[in-house]
């Protein structure tokens, strides 16, 4: 709008601007990266006042927090958050926590970590499958920082690994749903990715479902992402059309599949936390992530100095899962049943996982008097019978 | 027999639910369309659809009303929108660059601002059954029982239509597009009616954010429009520019999109990753198609698009 063109004397034509206009411009672009610059990089010389809230010499233990998606999404990164102000209010006096959240996992993570380190952190909970690389390295680079990764498989001297074992409430949830959906046999499973942590949900949730009734039949849709509200909405529709009349929503937030199911008037069941809310009518009941207690035993153990690497992980038994609380749909003698089933694999008397076990296609997997062990279960990539729609192995 | 019928129930649902999710990108590309009509890339709609998503939901969660939320949706998107034709009007700045700036700028304010929104239940926009059509056996799912924004979608898109090829504004919209200096000479304002186009655009992308976040997933989620926005510039070229032919391409492209979970739902065991291909495949080769069509035929992009106006050059 303000430039014009203009003949030279030579009678070549060019753009000019108004000098004034020229200045502003460069100064106002200046000015935004000076003011970006220095909202990124920390006070050089603040040594009271580290970034992430740390306390360097308060005498508690400095724990770290490092979260993939938002606390607020009801799921994933919500449980962990839980946990983690779960344990801080039970070791109030002997830990601050701090929590960062929406770090994606790539090269951001590590230098989350290293600042975390740099700033005081004596505890670091990684708690993204996909960080497993970037805490490995970071761990190695600082010895005297202990670093607890999610859902990893690989430990070092400072570095272990931890994990639920969700299939059992998983199996729970499945028995609650075939003895509410009485006469169904068509249930639905929403997953992000094939891969074991989905497949020891959908599994044990098949086989929970089908010691009730042998008829049901689990469908399993992947939505190929961890987060991705379009493709969870159009998979609820999906199952639904197809005449499924209990979806079970197992992505990082669950809200939209569980939200999409109580519109459909199906029967909704969710991972991680207690979504009730957003189901008034259709919630049965979820597999409740408790991080706290898991977060409490493996801190108290790092302050009196017995942590090791050993990896940690519990079901019911150890307090560490269980069930989200039932909706309205789920009568007394089915939620008796549920608590009963719950301590029965907490005593050990009840395996998830006890074979016999067919997988989709006919083969057998787990002979008769056989059970899966648990490094089998971590990397579980196949589906049962009864599980269809998974890819074949 | 049985399968005929299994058949058929499954082509309408993937019908139907093809409109659904294509709805939001047929929006955002009828909006591209009058932009690029006047000579203007606007190529930020990934952003104005995420500026539109989040401001339905916030303004539906405080207010309640749809109606609003969803003029709100568009008036928000309409003012990021500004800040690309300021830049490329006003400044004659790259319409690219400033197109991927504004993308870049509303994926990152609203995943600012979203923070709060995340997980808040609200009632969104219902589906409208329309009593006696929606139960014709074909038509009655697909055509008559859709949320109200799609049949807003069927009428904006014809306005479309009615709008660049019957009305005044429309013929000086096109000659704009296709030689301004000329248009220019006929004391057509060359400059507004470029912002008006950019703004106008931008207003329906806001409009098909929204519908994504209030109809479609009734949530709103970091980064949810998931590159859509992007495909709707591929869509209008894929569409030569055409409005009517745009809300085709967008539905073709809602059905490929919807094809992975209703194929994993039927037990139908495909590749999932060939599968999710199939939408961009789609769009690649129907790209490719057009420009081969265009360049034989000789009508296709408009003259002037991408090219900067300044008054009095020869």
């Amino acid at each position: 709008m303000l430039e014009r063109i203009r003949r030279q004397k030579s009678g070549s034509l060019y753009v000019s601007r108004p000098r004034w206009l020229t200045i502003a411009l460069v100064l106002a672009c200046l000015c935004t990266v000076i003011y970006l610059q220095s909202c990124t990089t920390q006070p050089a010389s603040n040594l009271t006042d580290p970034p992430f809230g740390f306390e360097k010499n308060s005498g508690k233990l400095q724990v770290g927090f490092i979260t993939v998606g938002p606390a607020s999404d009801w799921g994933y990164n919500y449980q962990h958050n839980q946990g983690r102000l779960g344990m801080e209010a039970r070791l109030r006096d002997k830990v601050h926590t701090v929590l960062a959240e929406n770090i994606p996992e790539n090269a951001d993570v590590e230098r989350v970590m290293q600042r975390m380190v740099d700033n005081g952190a004596n505890l670091i909970y990684s708690t993204s499958y996909g960080y497993a690389d970037s805490s490995m390295r970071v761990a190695k680079k600082n010895p005297n920082v202990t670093f607890m990764q999610a859902l990893g498989l690989k430990q070092a001297e400072n570095l272990g690994t931890y994990s639920l074992k969700v299939w059992e409430p998983a199996y729970v949830c499945g028995a609650v749903a075939a003895m509410t959906a009485k006469n169904e046999g068509r249930f639905g499973f929403i997953g992000a990715y094939p891969i074991p942590p989905i497949y020891w949900t959908v599994n044990a949730f098949a086989i929970g479902a089908r010691s009730v009734n042998k008829a049901v039949n689990v469908d399993i849709v992947f939505t190929n992402s961890w987060n991705n509200p379009t493709a969870e909405a159009e998979a609820v529709k999906s199952l639904v059309d197809r005449g499924v009349k209990v979806i079970y929503v197992l992505v990082d937030s669950p809200i939209v599949g569980v939200q999409a199911a109580e519109r459909a008037g199906v029967y909704s069941l969710a991972h991680f936390a207690d979504l009730s809310s957003f189901a008034p009518k259709g919630w049965l009941t979820g597999s409740h992530w408790i991080w706290a207690r898991l977060y409490e035993d493996v801190t108290q153990k790092v302050i009196n100095k017995t942590w090791t690497n050993q990896p940690v992980s519990g079901g019911f038994k150890e307090g560490y899962v269980g069930l989200s609380p039932f909706g309205p749909a789920v009568n007394g003698a089915t939620q008796e049943k549920a608590r009963e089933l719950s301590a029965k694999i907490a005593a050990g008397e009840l395996d998830v996982f006890k074979g016999p076990l067919t997988d989709a296609q006919g083969k057998e997997r787990v002979p008769a008097g056989q059970s899966l062990s648990t490094e089998a279960i971590l990397s579980f990539d196949w589906a049962v019978q009864g599980v269809r729609g998974a890819p074949t192995k | 027999m049985i399968y005929l019928i299994a058949i058929a129930a499954f082509i309408t649902a993937v019908f139907t639910s093809a409109i659904q999710s294509g709805a939001s990108i047929a929006f955002a590309a009828i909006g591209e369309v009058i932009s690029e009509r006047a000579g203007v890339i606007n190529l930020g709609l990934e952003g104005l659809m995420l500026v539109g998503a989040l401001t339905g939901v916030i303004v539906q969660v405080e207010n309640g009303n749809p109606a609003l939320a969803l003029f709100a949706a568009g008036l928000a998107a309409a003012l990021l929108a500004s800040i690309h034709a300021f830049l490329v009007i006003g400044l004659n700045s790259n319409q690219i660059v400033s197109g991927i700036a504004i993308s870049i700028l509303g994926a990152g304010v609203t995943g600012l601002l979203g923070r709060g929104y995340v997980g808040v239940k609200f009632d969104g926009i219902a589906k409208f059954e329309i009593p006696v059509l929606k139960d014709i056996p074909f038509f009655g799912p697909v055509l008559f029982q859709q949320d109200s924004l799609v049949y807003l979608l069927l009428l904006v898109s014809l306005g479309a239509y009615l709008l660049i090829n019957r009305t005044r504004y429309g013929l000086h919209l096109r000659s704009v597009g296709e030689d301004p200096q000329a248009a220019y000479a006929q004391s057509v304002a060359v400059q507004r009616t470029r912002v008006i186009a950019v703004l106008l655009g931008g207003f329906l992308a806001g409009i098909g954010g929204g519908h994504l976040s209030l109809a479609y997933t009734y949530a709103w989620s970091e980064r949810m429009t998931v590159g859509r926005g992007i495909i709707a510039v591929g869509l209008v070229i894929v569409a030569g520019w055409r409005p009517l032919w745009t809300l085709l391409a967008a539905f073709m492209f809602g059905a490929l999109t919807v094809l992975h979970p209703k194929l994993q739902a039927a037990g139908i065991n495909v590749s999932p990753y060939l599968v999710k291909m199939l939408p961009y495949l789609f769009t690649i080769v129907a790209l490719t198609l057009a420009t081969i069509r265009f360049k034989r035929s000789g009508q296709g992009m408009p003259a002037a698009l991408m090219k900067q106006f300044l008054p009095g050059q020869t």
